[in-house]
């Protein structure tokens, strides 16, 4: 019986969270309700008046586990207040009856410690994660919700999904421009002139490479980029279709230095 | 016979040591198990979830952060164990439960003195409160926890603590009424 979730005291090592403040109204709770744990229920009625606040505490006070300012305030109390007084024989009486019936109740048999050890003994001692523990409260606190918050909790990751494909498609509509190639203008490029986008052959020496750009009046301004491209300006200034088409085929024409030439902004 | 402190013992255990999960076991098992009693009712159940209370120290000890005492994790533990082997019982059974509990425990028998009758139909009152009841009263009476540390135990604040308990008592003056006894209140 260890099909436990995340409010299982043994694993967060401490008792439970204190929950938020509040009480409910007072009624006697459907006991085919399921159980709560940790939190205030609706069989906890509404906060206490001060003059209750007093007779609140008998019973700890009773059994000697009030601090010193509370143990001091009911103290006072009890000396100028019967009524109190006859409300602290009252704790007194429900204590000892409380403590009787308690005893009456007797002590597991040995089987049950025999039982204890012998799983010590045969199952031994789950290894340590620490590293995981985190891992194993995420689980624990997934396995703790309940069926209907897990629906209520998939229907919003799935409302999110949606939506943020919804923004994600808003944005690249919004975003949308002319294709550009991959040599448009960009930070540290040249704005002026005109360009190609080439590759180089690869087995073209350096020598090559150059005689080809010096002959063909181009000079390397970008790259590498991807796919070995360089971006090449052909020209200084802007050129016509009919003289750019003609640098294209310039540098195409040096086909033992140049193995692919391209058009660029 | 070992005095080592509980904190020390759980130390052991957390690594490894089996003579101080019994000196622990020996320590504590009698009031875990009326705890875990007087919350189920049923003395087989209450024996098969100590095995799994202690069992969980066994395997968690190294988990135990000192923030409370040892004893107040134990009851946490074993409320724990307790509500959750409750859960599973059919709904059929706990409302017989709930329907019994006056009459089972008002069976008790007469007698001749009358503090002692007093006292008999007390205990029985105190036995018939609810679940939440009860086991507020048993934490403060009979386990001595503070309200802090009963906070602890049911996860509520130390508020909620007073008013449970507050009106625990209230409705034991109800059901002592309602038994031929009237104490006054509050």
């Amino acid at each position: 019986m260890t099909n436990e979730s995340d409010n299982d005291p043994s694993r967060r090592g401490s008792p439970g969270p204190v929950a938020n403040q509040g009480d409910g109204e007072p009624s006697r709770r459907d006991p085919r309700r399921p159980v709560t744990n940790g939190t205030p229920t609706s069989s906890d009625p509404a906060p206490l008046s001060p003059g209750d606040e007093l007779h609140a505490l008998l019973p700890w006070y009773a059994a000697g586990l009030l601090d010193g300012d509370e143990r001091a305030r009911v103290e006072t109390a009890l000396a100028a207040d019967p009524a109190l007084r006859a409300s602290l024989a009252r704790v007194e009486e429900e204590r000892a009856e409380t403590v009787a019936l308690n005893e009456a109740l007797g002590a597991p048999r040995v089987q049950a410690r025999d039982a204890l050890f012998a799983r010590i003994a045969a199952e031994g001692r789950r290894p340590r994660r620490e590293a995981g523990d985190w891992l194993d409260r995420i689980g624990a606190a997934l396995a703790a919700l309940s069926p209907r918050i897990l629906a209520v909790s998939t229907a919003a990751a799935a409302l999110a999904i949606v939506l943020q494909g919804g923004l994600l498609v808003a944005t690249l509509v919004q975003e949308e421009r002319p294709y550009e190639t991959a040599s448009g203008p960009g930070r540290g490029t040249p704005a002026e002139g005109a360009f190609a986008l080439v590759a180089f052959a690869p087995e073209a020496s350096a020598d090559a490479v150059t005689r080809a750009l010096l002959e063909s009046g181009a000079s390397v301004v970008g790259g590498p980029m991807p796919g070995g491209l360089y971006r090449l300006r052909v020209s200084e200034r802007a050129l016509t279709a009919a003289e750019y088409g003609r640098a294209l085929e310039a540098l195409r024409a040096r086909s033992g230095a140049i193995r692919m030439v391209a058009p660029a902004n | 016979m070992d005095t080592a402190s509980d904190e020390a013992l759980i130390l052991r255990i957390a690594s490894g040591d089996r003579a101080a999960m019994q000196t622990l076991y020996a320590r504590h098992h009698v009031r875990v198990y009326r705890f875990l009693l007087r919350l189920t009712r049923n003395a087989t159940s209450a024996e098969e979830l100590i095995s799994d209370v202690f069992f969980d120290v066994w395997q968690q000890a190294h988990r135990f952060e000192g923030r409370s005492a040892v004893a107040t994790w134990l009851l946490s533990i074993a409320r724990f164990k307790a509500l959750s082997a409750l859960r599973r019982r059919p709904h059929a059974a706990l409302d017989e439960e709930v329907a019994d509990a006056i009459e089972d425990e008002a069976d008790t028998p007469e007698v001749a003195v009358q503090k002692a009758d007093k006292a008999e139909k007390l205990k029985a009152c105190i036995g018939a409160l609810s679940r939440e009841h009860r086991e507020v009263v048993d934490l403060v009476y009979y386990h001595e926890r503070s309200v802090e540390e009963a906070g602890r135990i049911l996860g509520i604040p130390e508020n909620t603590v007073k008013t449970r308990m507050f009106y625990a008592r209230k409705r034991l003056s109800e059901l002592l009424r309602a038994a031929g006894i009237d104490r006054g209140w509050p």
